[in-house]
C-alpha cells in the first residue's frame, strides 16, 4: 500500500514536472486534424534560396499534420492583380501573403472576402508572439483579418567610414549607436555637411551627406522620414494627417539639405536600388535605409565593404524618435473550403520554428517568435545589427504602427512622394509643398471613395 | 438564302472563320464586356453597380486625365514620324547594299526580343541613371551631368528608349515591302532616265503604301499603348509628366479600385487610336 | 563604290545604336549585381548566373514552356492569318471592310484592358494553368491578319485573273500565286508571332499561377526580391530569349528568302 502511494505521489510530481516545461518547448503544435487536405497558398518572393527553403519547410508542415500546400510565387509588380482579379472569379486561395497596404483595399472593398481571425487566435499564441505589432499591424475597424509573419525593421544607414574620414567626431558616432543616448536633426545635419565634401581634390564635389531615392513610387522612402517626427497619414475614418506640422518639419529639413547641396547629385530621381548602393560605395554618408539583402549578398560575393550599420533612430523636432517596422502577413480567404487546414497553415507561418530559422538564415530578418537567443544562434554576427536595433527600438515603443489605416493610402504614396520629389527639384518651397500634399492626400481619400 | 450565301463563299468564309472566331470570342468579347464596366461603379472586387455615364463625365473633368491624353499625343508626336522616316532610311539603305544586309538585318530586330520592361530598367540604370554611362562620362570630361528624368526631358527619354525599340523591326517590315516591287518596273523606270529621288516618289512610294500603312497603325498603336517603359523608368512622375493614357487608365483600375472608370478611360484610348487609324488610312489610300 | 561606303557606314551606326543596350544586358549578366550601373569593363567574368539559372530554378522548365508556347502559336499563325489576309485584301467576302476594322480593333486594344473579364471567362472554361488557355488567345493575331492583308493587297491582281483565265480554281490561286509571292510578308508573320508569344508578358501572369506552367516571362520574376532586383540573373535571362529568336530567323531565313528569288524573279 504505501509502496503504491510512493509511486503514485512520484509519478504526479514528474507529470506535474513535465507540464510546466511543456509550453516552453515547442512553439507551433502540430494537429493531425486536417490529414489528407490540400490548400492553395499564394506567396512573395524572397529571392531563389527563400522559394526553394519554402519548399522544404513546407514539407516539414506536411510531415507535421498531413496537409499538401500548393504554392504560388507571384511577383511584386503584379502580384496583386493576381490576387484581386482570383478574387473576383471566385477562385480566391485559401492562404494569401499580404502587406498592410494591399490587404486593407481588399478588405474594405470586397463582400467579406477576407476571414477574421479573432476566434482563432487563442491565448497561447499571443503569449507566444514577442512582437506585438505583428498582430497590431493587421487589425482594422478593431477585426484582425491576418498575421504578421516576416518582420522588416527599417532604420537608417551610416557610412561610418565616411563619417571618420570626414572628422565627424566618435561622440557623435556613439550617439547614433547607443540606444540610452539621444541624437537630432541638427546632430544630423552637422553630420552631413562635414560629409559632403570633395574627397579628390579635382574641385568637385563627389561624397555627400544623404541618398533618397526621389525618383521612386514605393512608400518607405518619404515615411521613415515622416515617422520619425511621430506624424500620421491617414486614419480609418480618413482624416488626412499629412500637411500639418510634422510633413512641413519635413519638407523643411529637405529643403535644407537642398539648399546646402548634402544630397548626391540626381537625388530628385533616382531609383532605390542607386540610392543603396551609393551608400555601399562610399558616396554618401546617409541611406534612408539599411537593405540587409544588398549588404549580405554584397558580402557573400567577397566584397571589400565600408562599414556601414543601421543606426536607432534621432529625435526629431517634435520629441518624438519614431521607426518603421513593417510586417508582410498572411490572410486565409473567407470562401475557403478548407479554413481549418489554412489556420494551421497561417500559425505555422507565424510562430513555428522552422519558419523562423528559415527566414534568419535566407533573409536576415524576423518572424514574431524570434527572440535575442535566436538571433545570436541563427545569424551571422555581421549580419545582426538591423535585428538588434529591431528588438531594442521595439522594446522601447519607438515603433509607430505601420499604417495605412485607409484605402486611399495607395493612392497617397503618389502624393507625398511627389512632394519631396518637388522641394528636391527646386519647383517647391517647404511650405507649398506640404500645402500642395495636404490637398492631394484628400483628393486621394475623396478619389477613392 | 443563308444557304446560297454559305456555298457561293465556302472558300472565302473557310479561309476567314478560324481567325475571326479566335480573335472575337478572346479578344472582342472581352473587350466588349469591358467597355459595358464603363457604365458601372466597379472595385473588381465587389458587384459592379450601374451609375450611366458618370464615370465620363468625371473623367472629363479630371485635370490628370487631360493631362495623360496630351502627353500620350506628345509621345505619338515625337515617336511616330521618327519611326516610320528613320525605318523606311534604313530600310532603302539596306535594300541597296550589295552585300552584308543579311548580317544586319539579324541583328535590328533583337531589341524586340528584349522584355521591354528589362530593357527600360537597363536603359534608366546603364545609361541614363545618375551614375549611370551618360552622365559618367560627361562628369570626366567635365560638363554637367544631365537629369535625364527631369520634367522637361522624361518624355523625350522614354521616347528615345521605344524608337529603339521599335527601329530595327520597323526597317525589316519595310525591307520586305520593298522585296515586293515588281523589278521590272524599276528597271523600265531606269531605261525611261529616271534617277533614285524620282524612282523613290513615283514608283518605290505608291507601292509602299499599304505597307506604310501597316508600319504607321504598328507604331501608333505602340506609341499610345506606351506603358512598360514609364513603368519601370519614371513611374509617371515627375508630377505626372510622363505619364501616358494607358498609365492612368491602369492607376485608377487597380490602385484607386475604380475599374468602370478605368474602362471609361480606355474607352476614350481606343477611340483615339481608331481616329487616327482611319485618317492614316485615308491618307495612304490604296490606288 | 563610294556610296556603297558610305551605306554601310550609317549601316554600321544604326548597328550600334541598337545593339549597345543589349550587348549591355549581356555584360550584365556576367556579373553579380544588384544594379544595372556597372563599369563597362568587368573586373571579373562569371558564368555563374547562368548555372544558378539552370540548376536552382525552374528555368528549364519555364524554358520549354515558352519555347512550346512560342512555336505552337507562330504555327497557328502562319496557318490562318494569310488566307485571312487574302480574302480581306480582296475584299471577297461583303463586309470586309467591316471586318477589317473589327480585327484592326482588336489589335489597338490593350490586354490589360480586358484583364477581368478574360480571366473569369478562361477560369469559367477551365482554361486557367494549360497550354490550350495560353495559346488560344494568341492562335491567330490581329496584327499577322493585318499585315498579310496589307502585304498581298500589292501584288498585283491581274496575276490572279490571268490564272484564273487559264483555268485555276480559287484555292489554286491562293495556294500556286498568293503564298509564294507573300513569302517575305509569311517570314515576317512568323517571325512576329516568335517574339511576341516569346515575350508575351500579360496572357501569362494572369492566366497561369502553377510554377510548372510558367513561361520565362513570368518565372524569373519569382526570383526577384522584395525591393531588391539581381540584375545579373535578369539579364542572363534575358539573353536566353534572344538565342532561340536568332536561330529561328536563320532558320526562316533560309526556308523563304531563298525559294523566292528562283521563282518570281524578284530580287
Amino acid at each position: 500500500m504505501i509502496k503504491k502511494q510512493k509511486l503514485f505521489i512520484l509519478i504526479s510530481m514528474m507529470a506535474m514536472v513535465l507540464l510546466l516545461t511543456l509550453p516552453g518547448m515547442a512553439a507551433y503544435e502540430p494537429t493531425q486534424e486536417y490529414e489528407g487536405t490540400t490548400i492553395s497558398y499564394y506567396s512573395f518572393p524572397h529571392g531563389p534560396d527563400y522559394n526553394s527553403n519554402l519548399e522544404d519547410v513546407l514539407a516539414k508542415f506536411n510531415e507535421l499534420t498531413g496537409i499538401e500546400v500548393e504554392v504560388t510565387m507571384l511577383s511584386w509588380g503584379e502580384g496583386n492583380r493576381s490576387i484581386l482579379s482570383a478574387i473576383a472569379a471566385g477562385d480566391a486561395p485559401d492562404v494569401m501573403y499580404t502587406t498592410p497596404s494591399r490587404a486593407l483595399p481588399i478588405i474594405t472593398f470586397g463582400n467579406d472576402v477576407i476571414e477574421p481571425l479573432d476566434d482563432y487566435i487563442d491565448e497561447e499564441l499571443r503569449e507566444e508572439v514577442i512582437f506585438n505589432e505583428a498582430l497590431e499591424n493587421y487589425k482594422f475597424g478593431g477585426t484582425t483579418y491576418a498575421l504578421g509573419h516576416y518582420g522588416d525593421p527599417h532604420q537608417f544607414a551610416a557610412n561610418l567610414d565616411v563619417l571618420r574620414d570626414s572628422g565627424v567626431e566618435e561622440s557623435y558616432i556613439e550617439k547614433m549607436l547607443d540606444p540610452e543616448k539621444e541624437w537630432t536633426w541638427d546632430d544630423w545635419m552637422y553630420m552631413m555637411e562635414k560629409a559632403t565634401k570633395d574627397t579628390n581634390d579635382d574641385g568637385k564635389i563627389d561624397q555627400w551627406g544623404l541618398a533618397y531615392p526621389g525618383g521612386v513610387n514605393n512608400a518607405s522612402p518619404f515615411l521613415h522620414f515622416y515617422w520619425n517626427t511621430g506624424g500620421k497619414v491617414i486614419d480609418t475614418e480618413g482624416n488626412i494627417g499629412l500637411g500639418g506640422e510634422e510633413t512641413m518639419l519635413v519638407m523643411e529639413l529637405f529643403e535644407e539639405m537642398m539648399d546646402k547641396g548634402l544630397l548626391v547629385d540626381g537625388v530628385a530621381n533616382m531609383t532605390s536600388s542607386e540610392s543603396d548602393n551609393s551608400v555601399f560605395e562610399s558616396k554618401v554618408a546617409f541611406n534612408y535605409t539599411f537593405p540587409p539583402e544588398v549588404y549580405i549578398a554584397r558580402d557573400e560575393a567577397g566584397e571589400e565593404l565600408p562599414e556601414v550599420v543601421p543606426v536607432y533612430p534621432p529625435v526629431s523636432p517634435t520629441g518624438e524618435r519614431g521607426s518603421f517596422f513593417a510586417w508582410n502577413g498572411v490572410m486565409m480567404s473567407a470562401r475557403s473550403e478548407n479554413k481549418g487546414a489554412a489556420w494551421e497553415l497561417i500559425k505555422y507561418l507565424t510562430v513555428s520554428d522552422e519558419y523562423k530559422e528559415m527566414i534568419a538564415k535566407a533573409t536576415g530578418k524576423l518572424t514574431p517568435v524570434t527572440s535575442e537567443s535566436d538571433i545570436e544562434n541563427l545569424i551571422k554576427e555581421e549580419y545582426r545589427g538591423l535585428l538588434n536595433i529591431g528588438l531594442e527600438a521595439s522594446s522601447r515603443g519607438w515603433y509607430l504602427r505601420h499604417e495605412p489605416a485607409h484605402p486611399a493610402s495607395g493612392r497617397i504614396v503618389r502624393g507625398y512622394n511627389s512632394a519631396v520629389q518637388n522641394v528636391l527639384s527646386g519647383n517647391m518651397t517647404a511650405e507649398e509643398a506640404t500645402n500642395w500634399l495636404k490637398e492631394e492626400a484628400e483628393t486621394a481619400r475623396d478619389e477613392v471613395e | 438564302m443563308i444557304k446560297n450565301f454559305l456555298s457561293e463563299y465556302k472558300y472565302e468564309l473557310l479561309m476567314v472563320l478560324p481567325a475571326v472566331l479566335i480573335i472575337f470570342i478572346f479578344k472582342l468579347i472581352p473587350v466588349i464586356v469591358s467597355f459595358s464596366m464603363s457604365l458601372t461603379k466597379w472595385r473588381i472586387i465587389d458587384t459592379p453597380e450601374f451609375i450611366g455615364f458618370d464615370n465620363f463625365v468625371q473623367l472629363f473633368q479630371d485635370p490628370n486625365f487631360w493631362n495623360a491624353v496630351w502627353n500620350t499625343l506628345f509621345y505619338g508626336i515625337l515617336i511616330i514620324p521618327s519611326v516610320l522616316i528613320g525605318s523606311l532610311a534604313v530600310a532603302l539603305i539596306l535594300n541597296s547594299l550589295k552585300k552584308g544586309a543579311s548580317f544586319y538585318k539579324a541583328a535590328y530586330y533583337l531589341p524586340m526580343t528584349l522584355p521591354l520592361s528589362i530593357a527600360a530598367v537597363i536603359w534608366r540604370g546603364g545609361f541614363f541613371g545618375t551614375f549611370g554611362f551618360v552622365n559618367n562620362t560627361l562628369t570626366k570630361l567635365g560638363l554637367n551631368s544631365i537629369q535625364f528624368f527631369s520634367v522637361n526631358l522624361a518624355k523625350p527619354s522614354i521616347s528615345l528608349v521605344y524608337l529603339w525599340w521599335t527601329l530595327g523591326f520597323c526597317s525589316l517590315i519595310y525591307l520586305a515591302g520593298l522585296r515586293g516591287i515588281p523589278k521590272t518596273r524599276l528597271e523600265a523606270a531606269e531605261i525611261d532616265g529616271a534617277n533614285t529621288f524620282q524612282k523613290i516618289i513615283y514608283i518605290i512610294w505608291p507601292s509602299l503604301k499599304p505597307i506604310t500603312l501597316f508600319v504607321a497603325l504598328y507604331i501608333t498603336q505602340t506609341t499610345f499603348r506606351i506603358f512598360s517603359a514609364v513603368f519601370a523608368m519614371t513611374g509617371g512622375g515627375p508630377s505626372r509628366s510622363s505619364e501616358p493614357l494607358l498609365y492612368y487608365t491602369y492607376n485608377w483600375g487597380w490602385q484607386n479600385f475604380r475599374m468602370g472608370y478605368s474602362a471609361a478611360a480606355s474607352v476614350v484610348l481606343f477611340l483615339m487610336v481608331i481616329s487616327v487609324y482611319l485618317f492614316q488610312s485615308y491618307i495612304l489610300k490604296e490606288d | 563604290m563610294k556610296k556603297e561606303g558610305l551605306l554601310h557606314v550609317i549601316a554600321i551606326l544604326v548597328l550600334v545604336f541598337i545593339m549597345i543596350p543589349v550587348l549591355w544586358t549581356f555584360r550584365l549578366s556576367l556579373s553579380q549585381t544588384y544594379s544595372a550601373n556597372v563599369p563597362l569593363i568587368p573586373s571579373e567574368i562569371s558564368f555563374d548566373n547562368y548555372t544558378t539559372l539552370f540548376n536552382g530554378t525552374s528555368f528549364l522548365t519555364w524554358l520549354k514552356n515558352t519555347v512550346i508556347f512560342a512555336t505552337v502559336v507562330t504555327f497557328l499563325n502562319v496557318l490562318f492569318a494569310p488566307s485571312a489576309g487574302y480574302v480581306l485584301a480582296r475584299e471577297k467576302l461583303p463586309g470586309s471592310k467591316f471586318i477589317l476594322l473589327g480585327i484592326v480593333s482588336a489589335w489597338v486594344i490593350p490586354w490589360l484592358t480586358v484583364l477581368i473579364p478574360l480571366y473569369i471567362a478562361m477560369s469559367r472554361l477551365g482554361l486557367v494553368n494549360t497550354f490550350q488557355g495560353l495559346i488560344l488567345p494568341l492562335a491567330v493575331s490581329p496584327m499577322a491578319i493585318f499585315l498579310a492583308r496589307q502585304y498581298i493587297s500589292n501584288i498585283p491582281i491581274e496575276l490572279e485573273e490571268s490564272a484564273i483565265v487559264d483555268g485555276a480554281s480559287k484555292l489554286e490561286v491562293f495556294f500556286k500565286i498568293i503564298l509564294p509571292m507573300s513569302k517575305p510578308a509569311l517570314m515576317i508573320v512568323a517571325l512576329m508571332s516568335f517574339i511576341q508569344a516569346w515575350g508575351n508578358f500579360i496572357l501569362p501572369l494572369i492566366l497561369i499561377t502553377k510554377t510548372s506552367m510558367k513561361t520565362l516571362t513570368v518565372g524569373i520574376p519569382e526570383l526577384q526580391q522584395q525591393g531588391i532586383t539581381n540584375w545579373g540573373i535578369i539579364s542572363a535571362s534575358s539573353i536566353f530569349g534572344i538565342l532561340p529568336v536568332i536561330i529561328i530567323f536563320i532558320a526562316l531565313n533560309k526556308y523563304f528568302m531563298e525559294g523566292l528569288a528562283m521563282r518570281t524573279g524578284m530580287k
